[in-house]
């Protein structure tokens, strides 16, 4: 069974039937608390599938894959995404911290959210919303609960009943209402506020999260044939994208006790302004206030993972959708050569083992350990020689992937596409390792050459980059750190003389300057790092660890699979580091890797996580 | 729209005995061209400005835009990653500029950014001077020269530092409503893909020069390979076809420009336009009036990390000369502080 069609596209979770998502979705282990009421924030990098799990949560979706009727949903969500929504307009920084920017941009949210709102009703509610008496009741409640609501906000129009239709008409008429009042919010007074540097005023209506879009949502709730207890799920998507006024009310809406009638759902790609609310010293917090989902891995490691199974799951459907039953390790074999070569390596450990004894614990430490970088050392006899190791197979396909299945699908689309014309349009069965080897260093050098040096950015980034002065500056010490893990990573790899030659990671014992903490937290934005926690050695508290993206493994030669030790490193290392990643190339070489930093054996009882 | 030789531009000054000339220092050297040529052939009040992160060629040409012969000469700061201080600066420094005495307003728009262009030309609008406003260009013969990457030969900007709305031109976007990208392609890829990606629009309409309306053959054949590169991502990123429009446009025909960009949003007015002029200063003279006629358009902007300063430009390719009253066919829209919808 062979197919042509590329199973590892990536589509956007928009595009995308609710029968594809369907389909394909499978969930990530420990996401069963956004199934349930409650605030959630769901964090994770770009190309986590954030996204694809708010589509996944979507009213069609959750109908097809539990077979259920609008009546017989578990919830209702209501979509909404912050960057097509357009709400960080320049223009409004000039309110920025008055009471006033809070107001302003509480009312463009909700105006938003009511048309989000009235979408969701029309399309799923449709054959309720024609019934006679849920028409009937829907034109009492807009005249005597919805209208004053508004009115009481400031809106002025002429209403009449009259106006009203059908339920479908109903809620047309409401959204067209509130387009008006958004339209003349921004066209207007936004505008306004751009231009001119007075003080302006506005009369126009101000809708709040209590005072309209909280009771409209109850109105609805309560018409005929539409469950009168149906928890409503407001998904808000890549919220990075609010400005602080934006953020603060957001946070405000999560403290507020709303969960047995409305549960936000809030992805971000973990670089969320602030935690603050508009009150005093108001803060929300886990896991008082909401549940968190991380949706990044760091436990990449040996088979059985949650990730690697999860990923195998997700494979397979996309394999099977196409009609290929093959396995994904026989899709992605590695170097038969380099198999074979490892393979004689691990078998001369076994013996040695017998012999003289494990040089670690167990004679499969000793394999675990040593097999694959001892045969990288092997072919790196010259500078052309690290180019012999092939980075093919299914395995070290998803380590390099580093918990991010974007970072799996990316490559694996390209690798099939060109093995398709390598094969001159015949079916794919076996993706050769060469041609494996070749996109994933192609896409490793890309990630130091040409992404760091034309990073995208956005512009909060730039404003909370405080110890640096520019971001351009910031980028070139973010290169020189990643270079300089890099260097020393592979310098440990190499030394036969160490007990644990898989390094992919620094733990910060000392507490970096600020400016190392900005350099590494834009790494993390970015994504060349991952943190995490690991239990400090005396017990109290827990140290923080800095994991390089294995993508970055064929850049720098290094062995991606499996847990790794890690550096505990000074504050030194990491300041010369970011300005001068040659010097502690030099250092190492002449002094060693423990001249400033101190490598730590790794318990493979490890929690890793946050 | 006619290119001109220096001698003829320079005969079209004098004619026009400009009060008032406003141009941009920056790094390219184009930009004291034309203020040489103002300041031979006429007596006028210059205002200047330039943005803040200097670096030498800037400084250089700046310096030499200052000491050339002017009876009143002021300059004024922008900024790349502050819009609101930079539009404020505009506002400021246009309204010191008196109506009662404008003769004719002279703008170099040739080396403002997109975003500080469309800023001057709301707060010429804002102060009724726009009817007295004519622009003029000066084309280069090469761009973005990169000798040190074969596999990139031009490039003008890398990165992307953030996708906004220009101040003060908002649009008119409905919640209940999709959006339509609207891009005129220039030579710059990243910029694009990123205004893509921030707006995740649920259509789009690309542009590229139309090869007899372009400042140069050279220029034509370069704006469609990055053309063709922004379009197969677009096609990457939809499996419907019907997602994306194409489209030609006047590189060096402010009006045409224009004219091409309110016919295709008028096929989307279901939608939310957001527009991204990127490509000459001419096409977004033309996407900016587009917008004062059609205010539910938004027009956009992508701050770049970083410009090729050592070899944004070189070589000058004829001048170009255009009034605002052409471009709105004799009725400069109102000022969109009066209407609102």
């Amino acid at each position: 069974m062979t197919t042509t069609i590329n199973p590892f596209a990536v589509q956007t979770p928009e595009s995308m039937t609710p029968s594809e998502v369907v389909e394909l979705f499978e969930p990530v282990p420990d996401v069963d608390a956004i199934n349930h009421p409650g605030h959630t924030f769901i964090n994770g990098q770009r190309g986590s599938g954030k996204s694809m799990l708010l589509r996944w949560l979507s009213p069609e979706c959750v109908m097809l894959a539990r077979n259920v009727t609008p009546t017989q949903l578990p919830f209702l969500s209501v979509y909404l995404s912050i960057k097509q929504a357009q709400l960080d307009l320049p223009e409004l920084k000039r309110l920025e911290g008055m009471g006033s920017g809070a107001v302003l941009s509480e009312h463009l949210l909700v105006c938003l959210l009511i048309v989000k709102v009235l979408d969701t009703w029309k399309n799923i509610f449709h054959s309720q919303l024609q019934q006679p008496n849920a028409i009937q009741q829907f034109k009492e409640r807009v005249e005597k609960k919805i209208v004053p609501r508004f009115r009481a906000c400031g809106w002025k129009d002429n209403f009449s009943s009259d106006q009203l239709g059908n339920g479908i008409e109903i809620c047309e008429w409401l959204q067209d209402t509130v387009d008006l009042i958004h339209v003349e919010t921004v066209a207007g007074f936004v505008q306004r506020l751009g231009l001119e540097s007075e003080p302006l005023r506005w009369s126009g209506p101000l809708l709040g999260y209590q005072t309209v879009l909280l009771p409209l949502i109850r109105e609805l709730r309560a018409l005929p044939g539409i469950p009168e207890e149906l928890p409503i799920f407001i998904l808000l998507d890549d919220a990075d994208n609010l400005n602080i006024d934006q953020t603060k009310v957001l946070n405000s809406w999560v403290a507020q006790r709303t969960t047995d009638f409305v549960s936000l759902k809030i992805s971000t790609q973990m670089r969320y302004k602030t935690f603050l609310t508009h009150s005093d010293n108001g803060r929300i917090e886990a896991p008082h206030d909401f549940s968190e989902i991380l949706l990044t891995s760091v436990q990449v490691g040996g088979g059985g993972s949650s990730y690697e199974a999860w990923l195998t799951t997700v494979l397979t459907k996309r394999l099977q959708k196409l009609g290929l039953n093959v396995d994904p390790n026989t899709l992605f074999p590695e170097d038969a050569k380099q198999v074979a070569a490892i393979e004689e390596i691990k078998n001369g450990y076994r013996a040695k083992a017998k012999t003289d004894g494990p040089r670690g614990y167990r004679a499969n430490d000793d394999v675990y350990r040593y097999s694959r970088p001892d045969y990288m050392t092997k072919v790196s006899g010259n500078a052309k020689g690290s180019y012999r190791y092939s980075y093919s197979g299914f395995t070290q396909l998803i380590h390099l992937s580093s918990g991010i299945i974007r970072f799996f699908l990316d490559p694996a689309a390209r690798m099939f596409s060109e093995q398709i014309k390598k094969n001159d349009g015949k079916p794919v069965t076996v993706i050769d390792p060469d041609i494996q080897n070749k996109v994933l260093r192609e896409i490793s050098d890309n990630l130091i050459f040409q992404e760091l040096d034309k990073m995208r950015q956005d512009a909060a980034i730039s404003s909370w980059l405080t110890h640096t002065s520019d971001l351009l500056s910031a980028l070139k010490k973010l290169k020189n750190l990643v270079e300089a893990l890099g260097a020393t990573f592979r310098m440990i790899l190499l030394d036969t003389n160490r007990s644990e030659r898989r390094v992919f990671s620094i733990l910060l014992n000392d507490e970096p300057t600020d400016e190392v903490n900005e350099i590494i937290k834009l790494g993390i934005f970015l994504g060349y790092f991952q943190e995490a926690s690991i239990g400090a050695k005396d017990g109290l508290g827990r140290t923080r660890r800095v994991v390089l993206t294995r993508r970055l493994a064929p850049y720098f030669n290094l062995d991606p699979i499996g847990f790794s030790g890690y550096l505990s490193v000074t504050r030194e290392y990491l300041q010369r580091a970011i300005h001068d990643p040659h010097s502690v190339r030099g250092r190492i070489k002449s002094e060693g890797v423990d001249s400033f930093t101190q490598q730590t054996q790794l318990d493979f009882s490890f929690e890793g996580g946050m | 729209m006619k290119k001109m030789s220096a001698l003829e531009f320079a005969q079209e000054v004098k004619a026009l005995q400009p009060s008032t000339f406003i141009t941009c220092a920056s790094f390219e050297s184009r930009c004291v061209e034309i203020a040489k040529i103002i300041s031979e052939q006429t007596s006028v009040k210059t205002l200047c400005f330039h943005v803040d992160k200097t670096c030498a060629s800037t400084q250089k040409n700046r310096t030499e835009i200052a000491e050339l012969k002017w009876p009143a000469y002021k300059e004024a700061g922008l900024y790349i990653s502050n819009p609101l201080a930079s539009s404020d600066t505009v506002l400021r420094s246009v309204s010191s500029l008196s109506a009662s005495e404008a003769n004719a307003i002279l703008v170099d728009v040739s080396t403002f950014t997109h975003e500080h262009l469309a800023m001057l030309i709301k707060a010429l609008l804002n102060r009724d001077l726009l009817r007295f406003t004519h622009f003029a260009y000066v084309g280069v013969n090469v761009y973005g020269v990169n000798p040190s990457d074969e596999s990139e030969p031009l490039w003008l900007s890398r990165g992307a530092a953030a996708v906004r709305s220009i101040v003060g031109y908002p649009g008119m976007l409905r919640p209940s409503r999709a959006v339509h990208f609207i891009a005129l392609v220039g030579f710059e890829f990243e910029r694009i893909r990123v205004a893509l990606d921030e707006s995740e629009p649920g259509s789009v309409s690309l542009g590229v020069g139309e090869a007899i309306e372009s400042v140069t053959p050279g220029h034509y054949s370069e704006n469609k390979r990055f053309y063709d590169k922004v379009a197969a991502f677009v096609e990457e990123k939809s499996a419907n076809p019907s997602f994306i429009e194409r489209f030609d446009f006047s590189c060096i025909d402010p009006k045409k420009a224009k004219q091409k960009i309110l016919e295709i949003a008028a096929k989307h007015v279901d939608c939310n336009v957001v527009l991204f002029p990127m490509n000459t200063k001419l096409s977004t003279v033309g996407a900016i009036f587009a917008s004062l006629d059609e205010p539910s358009i938004q027009l956009a902007y992508v701050e770049p990390v970083e410009y090729n300063v050592n070899n944004y430009s070189s070589g000058i390719d004829g001048f170009r000369l255009v009034s605002a009253i052409e471009l709105s066919g004799e009725e400069i829209p109102m000022s969109s502080l009066f209407s609102a919808q």
